[in-house]
């Protein structure tokens, strides 16, 4: 079963591939509270209360304002947040409020 | 389309493998349960290895944690068990300490073992194959074991850094490697707690949500890394 769940995720990521301007993307989501938001020369640092990894937003990423938003002003009312993150380099994608 | 297709034979999939994928919790001994209770206390027969046990003290956030002793030999048995958990995701270890250790934690309760959780504060940058990454906290399972003289020394099984069970201080010296690692604090909870922040509460028991979370973290962590191995080992496709 493993093996044939492995076989059809293949199958499902190469299409992703495809479709995707050839670049392949691997997202993990999650829901946590905004423990900390610092901003470096090339990224915002993000850490979460629950999620251990440190996070980043590209400061070139035509979102990095509103995400930015979305993340202080969570932290600021201590609100729980849906991340979309990519994998494995750790880049916040999208913030749902 | 094909691709709705694909999608929906594998959510289909997903969903049987979930059931099959249902961690093999036994019951918790009655005996194990309960912080600071020796598994032999109140032991009736049925947990298969009864051990002995001794407080650690946890300055940091003023607690002192009692735990099992485990002579080296058993601590390496009981670390290669742990390792080898299919159920827990020690193949994606960039996320999910929080929920590695909470599993090691359980099944530790299953061998009659009272384990604790090592956890550090900081700054954490760790080098793997997919490039850098950084943890703003770590955490693992922690029980005593005897040093050769007879000192009880906290020792942490922690199989996403080491292939063996190593002391509190070799794996902070681990985490603090890079330079620019920063450790703002360090200390222990009873194996309850779920993450740092309820480090200053006394838990007597598990949080049912928190086990539930951390089952799914691990299942879906779990199939992160077999994702990203995919990634690694699919074929170039021909690009423009």
């Amino acid at each position: 079963m493993k093996a044939l769940m492995i076989v059809v995720a293949s199958i499902f990521f190469s299409s992703h591939l495809e479709a995707g301007n050839n670049k392949p993307e691997l997202t993990d989501s999650f829901t946590d509270a905004v423990k900390s938001v610092s901003e470096e020369d090339k990224a915002l640092v993000v850490t979460f209360h629950r999620h251990a990894a440190i996070y980043k937003v590209a400061k070139a990423d035509p979102k990095f304002g509103e995400i930015k938003a979305k993340l202080e002003k969570a932290q600021k009312i201590d609100q729980k947040i849906k991340v979309v993150a990519i994998i494995p380099s750790m880049t916040i994608k999208e913030v749902k409020e | 389309m094909m691709k709705l297709i694909i999608l929906a034979i594998f959510v289909s999939l997903g969903l049987e493998a979930n059931e099959l994928l249902v961690p093999n919790i036994k019951k918790i001994h009655e005996a194990v349960k309960k912080t600071g209770t020796s598994p032999c206390a109140t032991c009736d027969g049925q947990t298969a290895q009864t051990e002995r046990t001794a407080d650690l003290d946890s300055p940091h956030n003023r607690k002192t944690i009692k735990l099992s002793v485990l002579s080296p030999a058993r601590a390496q048995e009981v670390f290669n068990l742990l390792r080898d958990d299919e159920d827990n995701s020690f193949n994606y270890t960039i996320e999910g300490c929080f929920a590695r250790a909470h599993r090691m934690a359980q099944l530790m309760d299953e061998m009659g073992i009272i384990s604790g959780k090592a956890i550090v504060d900081g700054k954490f940058y760790m080098v793997s194959k997919y490039g850098e990454y950084g943890w703003s906290f770590h955490m693992a399972s922690v029980v005593l074991v005897p040093d050769k003289n007879n000192k009880l020394i906290p020792t942490v099984f922690d199989p996403a850094l080491f292939n063996h069970p190593v002391s509190f201080e070799e794996w902070k010296k681990r985490l603090m490697k890079d330079p620019k690692s920063e450790l703002y604090s360090d200390y222990f909870t009873s194996r309850f707690h779920y993450g740092p922040d309820t480090r200053h509460i006394d838990l007597s028991e598990y949080n049912e949500d928190e086990l539930e979370e951390a089952k799914k973290t691990n299942r879906d962590n779990r199939r992160m890394g077999e994702m990203l191995t995919m990634f690694e080992t699919a074929p170039k496709k021909g690009r423009k």
